[in-house]
């Protein structure tokens, strides 16, 4: 026997020694999940998102279309004079009118996807230094103003991780209603594979005297741009 | 770092209450955290429903817990993950040591973790000749000072921003400066290219998901999702009781933990680690590894009381609401888990009886269990433990109280251990001081106990709740834990 199946024959017998814990204790020990309401009645969750997220000091730009979000991204890029933008492959949204609308604008866009090994290292430093990430969310949660990720060779997690700011792009119909709901809509096969992210504002610490402060480790700002449709 | 004993705890207390400047930080970052939970709770109707299910959840976790580690493991090492099952400290820290030997480790970056801070690894590695840097903030600033956490989830909980500014100007030759937004960028510059330079993340971990062989990491910073993604060997250490059956139940720890640990909804992180890096992939470990430790964990799932300290997962809340954390601070414990949940589990997992007498050190209020995300009944288990330690005869030996304070003990155990003399005198008393009794209470006591009645109200002997539990306890001649008993 190994050491761990020797140690789970101790805990076997830990628990054999001693009955299970009393019913009105320990709760009820069966095994089927009981079922809670949803987190938020609100109809409107993409609303709701951005009532949250607001309030976690991340900001919401809501455009009706890709074309829409094109330019609201390049007229950010120009008001925070961002020099350069790290991206991937598209998801949902095409990146490919929002990538033109900034070039167009002066500023270098580079691609982080399907980074072969020799290439790795440039692209780390390059991704270290530049001044923001562009990556689209893979859903969100109303009620908590979380955006949730599933990084892919296509889409690394540093994308939403690593540069100063993070511009995310979210289609409004991929909000759900609370954290219970994420795994139905992503799939368990997703959440198992890779490494997801629930990302719920910019990045923070309270360590000072329990003051909030932004950016300590992550992004300091966080944009989200809510595409209505995608038409 | 004194070893833990009752003179040490004793004199370690005496000194906080009387330092005014730590008292006041103390009640400053502790406080309003019960107000803090209330608001969000009153928010948030379906907090307590959460609360009961991960209580649930949990209770189920660790009644099948060797089968949850074992499809656990299955799954983790089907994604390429390796485990490592530590029995105790030294076979954790040694496998790490031995890590970083084998991968000629430079630099380390490290998340937070208590596990390590059991393990006490950093010491362990920074005489094998490894660079250490914790990564979180609070954990970075009290590993400049060379202390250890005084609190679990917010390690430099008594320090003010001025130590942390003569801190970071005197140890990074940093401006100084007292802003907290300033030293928080400070702090990010130094470790950002430490980031990408070290060779080895070790991290704790909140959640192990059976069913998918996940990691799941809760975090503010960002620190910890670094750590997980740009060194190429990544460590995780976590305790064998963080394991949960399915993807589903999570939802449940994430809707409560944060709430309950700082008053967000969520943390601005959660991270799952899901194996490797895989090909093309930007970033990411290549070699993944888990670290499960043991250590005291399977003796306290063989008693059926202690086991429910095994649901704890780690919000640090019990310790904010402790009217003896807020007042002797988590130094004071000299315990690596500080106040109510360390003093529940600090026996099991690192001293071996060393710290049996952290369970005397409470006054049985119950605020932790209210609080408590998952519900520990942290009262009862302190019982439990007071029980033992006497049962056991562990010598517990406190410093000697000032003169007048040992002679009214002496004078209590003398009439206190003849029940029935001590009865009829109560019932006298009552009798005597009925006639200046209100509502069952007495306002005014003649000395030499007037300085009670001077500070609170005394219940008139022999009669209301007071004369119930007399009469309770001669029908019970049980000993003292007949009412902790399952």
């Amino acid at each position: 026997m190994s050491d761990f199946e020797t140690a789970l024959a101790e805990m076997r017998q830990a628990l054999y020694r001693a009955p299970r814990p009393l019913e009105d204790d320990h709760g009820s020990l069966q095994e089927a999940p009981s079922t809670l309401s949803p987190h938020t009645t609100d109809t409107d969750l993409p609303t709701r998102f951005a009532r949250e997220l607001e309030s976690l000091r991340g900001s919401v730009i809501d455009v009706p279309n890709a074309e829409q979000a094109a330019f609201a991204i390049a007229e950010l890029a120009r008001s925070l004079e961002l020099r350069s933008v790290a991206i991937g492959e598209s998801l949902r949204i095409d990146l490919t009118q929002i990538v033109q609308k900034l070039r167009e604008y002066g500023i270098d866009v580079f691609s982080v996807a399907r980074v072969p090994e020799e290439r790795r290292a440039e692209l780390r430093v390059k991704l270290a230094e530049c001044s923001a990430g562009l990556v689209e969310a893979d859903c969100a949660v109303a009620a908590s103003g979380t955006l949730v990720f599933v990084p892919t060779p296509e889409r690394p997690r540093s994308l939403s991780l690593v540069p100063p700011v993070s511009i995310v792009l979210l289609e409004a119909d991929r909000i759900v209603p609370d954290l219970a709901a994420v795994v139905s809509v992503l799939g368990s096969d997703a959440m198992r594979a890779n490494p997801v992210a629930f990302v719920t504002g910019p990045s923070r610490t309270a360590d000072i005297e329990k003051r909030i402060v932004l950016g300590a480790h992550g992004p300091k700002a966080l944009y989200v741009v809510m595409v209505r449709s995608l038409g | 770092m004194m070893e833990p004993n009752p003179a040490a705890f004793y004199r370690a207390s005496e000194k906080t209450v009387a330092d005014e400047a730590l008292r006041r930080k103390l009640e400053a970052a502790t406080g309003r955290h019960l107000e803090h939970v209330a608001q969000m709770a009153a928010a948030f109707p379906p907090y307590y429903q959460e609360k009961a299910e991960a209580r649930r959840v949990k209770a189920e976790a660790i009644n099948r817990l060797p089968d949850l580690l074992a499809e656990f493991k299955r799954n983790f090492e089907a994604k390429g993950g390796r485990l490592f099952f530590a029995r105790d400290a030294a076979q954790a820290r040694n496998y790490i040591v031995e890590l970083a030997r084998a991968k000629k480790a430079k630099l380390v970056v490290k998340g937070k973790s208590m596990a390590t801070e059991e393990i006490e690894l950093n010491d362990a590695l920074l005489k094998d000749g490894v660079e250490v840097l914790e990564t979180d903030l609070g954990e970075y600033i009290v590993q400049l000072r060379g202390e250890r956490p005084s609190h679990i989830i917010t390690p430099a909980i008594h320090l003010s921003k001025e130590d942390i500014g003569r801190l970071f100007h005197e140890k990074l030759q940093s401006p100084y400066s007292e802003d907290p937004e300033a030293l928080t960028a400070t702090a990010r510059q130094h470790l950002r290219a430490k980031f990408f330079a070290a060779d080895m993340g070790i991290v704790g971990v909140n959640f192990l998901i059976a069913e998918t062989g996940s990691l799941v990491l809760v975090e503010n910073e960002g620190n910890g999702r670094m750590s997980t993604t740009l060194p190429d060997v990544v460590v995780a250490v976590t305790g064998i009781e963080k394991v949960i059956p399915r993807l589903a139940d999570l939802s449940h720890f994430l809707e409560v933990l944060a709430r309950t640990a700082t008053g967000q909804k969520l943390t601005a992180y959660v991270n799952f680690v899901n194996g490797p890096r895989r090909q093309y992939e930007l970033d990411g470990p290549r070699e993944l590894h888990l670290v499960l430790l043991d250590n005291g964990r399977t003796r306290m799932l063989a008693d059926p009381v202690l086991r429910e300290a095994l649901y704890c997962l780690r919000c640090g809340a019990c310790l904010n609401v402790c009217p003896i954390y807020r007042r002797v601070g988590g130094h004071a414990y000299g315990t690596v888990y500080p106040g109510p949940i360390g003093s529940i589990i600090s026996p099991a997992l690192v001293h071996n009886g060393q710290t049996a007498h952290l369970a005397f050190a409470s006054t049985l209020c119950g605020a932790c269990k209210d609080i408590c995300p998952v519900s520990i009944n942290i009262p009862r288990i302190l019982l439990h433990l007071r029980w033992l330690a006497t049962e056991e005869g562990l010598p517990i030996t406190w410093p000697a109280g000032p003169a007048r304070i040992r002679a009214s003990a002496r004078r209590a155990v003398w009439l206190l251990s003849r029940p029935k003399l001590a009865r009829m005198l109560s019932r006298l008393a009552g009798m005597l001081l009925r006639p200046l009794a209100h509502d069952g209470y007495l306002r005014w006591l003649p000395p030499p106990f007037t300085a009670w009645t001077k500070y609170r109200d005394f219940p008139l002997p022999g009669s209301g709740p007071n004369g119930a539990s007399q009469r309770r306890a001669k029908e019970t001649t049980d000993r003292a834990d007949s009412e902790v008993r399952l």
